[in-house]
């Protein structure tokens, strides 16, 4: 089974940025970063939010020199495990979206029960799908004008096969043989 | 608004002239997005190519303070094109001789080096506004209520909707948005110098008997006169005329125009008393202080811009020595001589609809729940929720009723650009933080994504002319004063325009505004002043600069609020 994504429709997305104050939301606890996954984008004419595409073959997986992104096909994601990452930022360089960001805090720096002082603790900061949500991805259920969805296998499917459709529709119009246009 | 706003949906095409519904109201906006998807026309008229251009059959660039030009010129088109209905402006109108002596002199060529509008576009416009089947509704916003000419703008938008019959009948009529939340229920409910509840006249003697009765007064204790505007306050106070301000909900440093002078005015008052939910810059020099209760801790109603009353509930109790701002008027009455008592808002709100006709139908079991009323309201039969669309038929509220038609001639903004301050500066809002940012700027979410020192939008060109790259902290001054704020470079913008959304305390745009009101609407011009923009080449120092400003500020403020931070014993202060 392929990774799902979050796909937003840019004709409809009023830029209004309800999507990542919705992903800030969720991550908004303990253990977790409150910053937004997801980044809507403004060029001359398009609005839309960039996340991470969750790719089959992906360049931060590749990129990533201690595991601390993975492929996740349980979850059909490309996952995290923060306790890796070492903050030095080949997955920001290989990722061609720009959707994944390292940020760090100050954290204590602790052995037993003991404190020994504080070091940078490093984070990556990307779309994870909101697998643990059971409503889905927060900022789809958020979208205003319901401008996102979650891309999987089965939606793909059904877009190509309108798209085929629609394509040999107009196909029929090039046929050699007279009658085999219906009327 | 003629209109009701789910109604949009359902126009065969939505004209936008001045309003960014993206930014101002995303839930107006989400109705626009659905009116396209049903197969509405969306034309859109602003100097900035906003959200809602994008889905726009027709976007229109216009340039910025000329707003009279181009829509004299757009009904010389809609004239000129023959979609004006006649037999409508016969029976419902009066005065389209005058109306036309006017708009005959703008044509499309002819106002073109002023709106720098293509006379073609125009008049395809013109054609898809005034012929739509279904009806045309235009929605407009503070690109129109802030500007110099912005009475007669009003004007002139309102007779081209009744000449080409685009108001009196379903999906059809303008739609003018409010800038803050609850700003129509403020007007419905009198909170103007010169109207009681429901509009009804202060200078009206039989008026003034009705509420003086009503309240057990002799009518001579109610004021004959009409009062001065908030925006005057400063200038008056200045001038010797108001000697105590009583600032409730606002923060007009903040918000208001030429601030840093407002300042100095309003530190000359003999008493100032503001009664707000956050230290405001506002706040911090008052004399007094009444703590109120936020949205979240009382109850009440509000009114959205399509005259649509909405009940809404508390959530949590007040805290501390909080009280409702309808428990503190009381008191504050009480202890000057009119004993004021009410037990709850139910009992403020039947009072109130039983002195305002229009509004008599709008009982609080209508608005239980989801429930609505939107007035005019006058039946109290618990399945009319009141009227959607206004003038129906064609029927209008002035003493003949009938729409009378009223043109101007076009007048250039108050401060034009020039050699010294090249860029025009307009005030605009961005979606996320609200108003004065007392609210907003508490809320975690909203703060981490955008804060201090807030933006300029500057197009590229102008930009690079400049040496700015984007997200670099820029100096913007004009005649009043300068401020520090972060440059977001904006292809979306009209060359020579600069914008700035007005709640961000250190990046103050309101220190740069010109502080101009007309003398009607007393409305400040804050689409239109002179401002110039420049780079810092020293980042690190400007960064430390702004961040030493906010910090300073914020300590500032919550020195100020430590004072109230006591434990109250027994019984509030104010009981």
């Amino acid at each position: 089974m392929a990774n799902k994504f979050i796909v937003p429709d840019p004709g409809v997305c009023i830029g209004c940025k309800t999507c990542m104050a919705a992903c800030l939301a969720k991550h908004d606890r303990g253990g977790e970063m409150a910053i937004p996954r997801l980044s809507v984008t403004y060029t001359l004419t398009v609005s839309a939010p960039v996340a991470c595409h969750h790719c089959m073959d992906a360049p931060c997986v590749n990129a990533c020199p201690v595991g601390a992104l993975y492929e996740d096909p349980a979850n059909h994601r490309v996952a995290i495990r923060q306790e890796r990452c070492i903050g030095c930022r080949s997955c920001v360089m290989a990722c061609p979206f720009g959707a994944v960001d390292i940020v760090t805090r100050t954290e204590p720096l602790v052995a037993g029960c003991e404190v020994f002082g504080t070091h940078e603790k490093a984070y990556v900061i990307k779309c994870d799908l909101c697998v643990d949500r059971p409503e889905g991805p927060a900022c789809v259920q958020a979208c205003l004008t319901k401008s996102l969805r979650l891309m999987d296998e089965d939606e793909l499917a059904r877009m190509q096969a309108q798209k085929r459709t629609d394509a040999v529709a107009g196909a029929g119009e090039l046929s050699s043989i007279a009658g085999a246009r219906i009327a | 608004m003629s209109v009701s706003i789910p109604g949009l949906e359902d126009a065969g095409c939505i004209m936008l002239f001045g309003y960014n519904p993206a930014a101002s109201h995303p839930i107006v906006a989400r109705r626009i997005v659905r009116a396209k998807q049903k197969g509405a026309k969306i034309i859109v008229i602003d100097p900035r190519y906003i959200e809602t251009a994008r889905i726009a059959d027709i976007y229109i660039r216009i340039n910025n303070g000329s707003n009279i030009a181009f829509l004299n010129a757009f009904a010389n088109a809609c004239v000129e094109g023959g979609y004006i209905d006649k037999e409508f402006i016969e029976e419902h109108t009066t005065g389209f001789d005058a109306w036309y002596e006017t708009i005959k002199k703008y044509t499309p060529e002819n106002t073109q080096k002023i709106t720098g509008v293509d006379p073609a576009t125009l008049r395809a416009a013109a054609k898809m506004y005034a012929t739509s089947e279904t009806g045309s509704v235009l929605g407009y916003g503070m690109g129109v209520c802030q500007q110099l000419q912005n009475v007669e703008t009003v004007h002139t938008i309102a007779s081209l909707a009744c000449v080409t019959h685009n108001i009196g009948r379903p999906n059809s009529g303008v739609a003018p948005v409010r800038g803050q939340n609850n700003v129509q229920g403020s007007c419905d409910m009198g909170m103007l110098p010169n109207m009681y509840p429901g509009y009804q006249k202060v200078t009206d003697p039989k008026v003034r008997e009705k509420f003086a009765k009503a309240w057990g007064v002799p009518v001579e204790k109610l004021s004959d006169h009409i009062g001065y505007r908030l925006t005057d306050v400063g200038e008056n106070a200045a001038a010797g005329k108001v000697h105590a301000f009583y600032n409730f909900g606002e923060d007009p440093l903040q918000t208001e125009p030429d601030a840093d002078e407002l300042k100095k005015q309003l530190q000359g008052l003999d008493l100032l008393i503001c009664q707000d939910i956050f230290m405001t810059q506002t706040c911090e020099i008052a004399d007094v202080i009444l703590p109120g209760t936020s949205w979240g801790e009382h109850d009440g109603v509000f009114s959205a811009s399509d005259r649509t009353f909405q009940r809404f509930t508390a959530a949590v109790p007040p805290k501390g020595e909080c009280r409702h701002d309808w428990q503190i008027f009381s008191e504050i009455s009480t202890r000057m001589g009119y004993p004021m008592h009410y037990e709850n808002t139910k009992e403020i709100w039947d009072e109130m609809r039983s002195l305002c006709p229009n509004f008599y139908g709008a009982t609080y079991e209508k608005m239980e729940g989801l429930g609505y009323a939107q007035w005019p309201i006058t039946s109290t039969d618990p399945d009319d929720h009141g009227t959607p669309t206004l003038f129906l038929g064609g029927t209008f509220t002035t003493p003949d009723h009938k729409a009378h038609l009223m043109a101007h001639d076009w007048e250039h903004p108050t401060e034009l650009p020039d050699e010294d301050y090249p860029l025009i500066l307009c005030t605009v809002r961005e979606v996320g933080h609200y108003s004065c940012r007392s609210m907003t700027g508490n809320c975690k979410a909203l703060s981490v994504l955008a804060d201090e020192p807030g933006f300029i939008q500057i197009h590229p060109e102008d930009a690079a002319a400049r040496g700015i790259e984007d997200g670099q902290i820029v100096r913007a001054w004009s005649r009043r004063g300068e401020t520090y704020t972060r440059a977001h470079l904006n292809p979306r913008i009209n060359k020579g325009t600069v914008y700035m959304t007005y709640q961000w305390w250190v990046g103050k745009c309101n220190r740069l505004t010109l502080h101009h009101t007309d003398n009607r609407s007393h409305t400040p011009e804050d689409k239109f002043s002179a401002c110039n923009v420049e780079a810092i080449a020293d980042q690190t120092w400007a960064e430390k600069h702004v961040a030493k400003e906010y910090a300073e500020l914020k300590g500032r403020l919550a020195d100020e609020a430590a004072a109230q931070e006591v434990a109250p014993k027994g019984e509030p202060v104010l009981a």
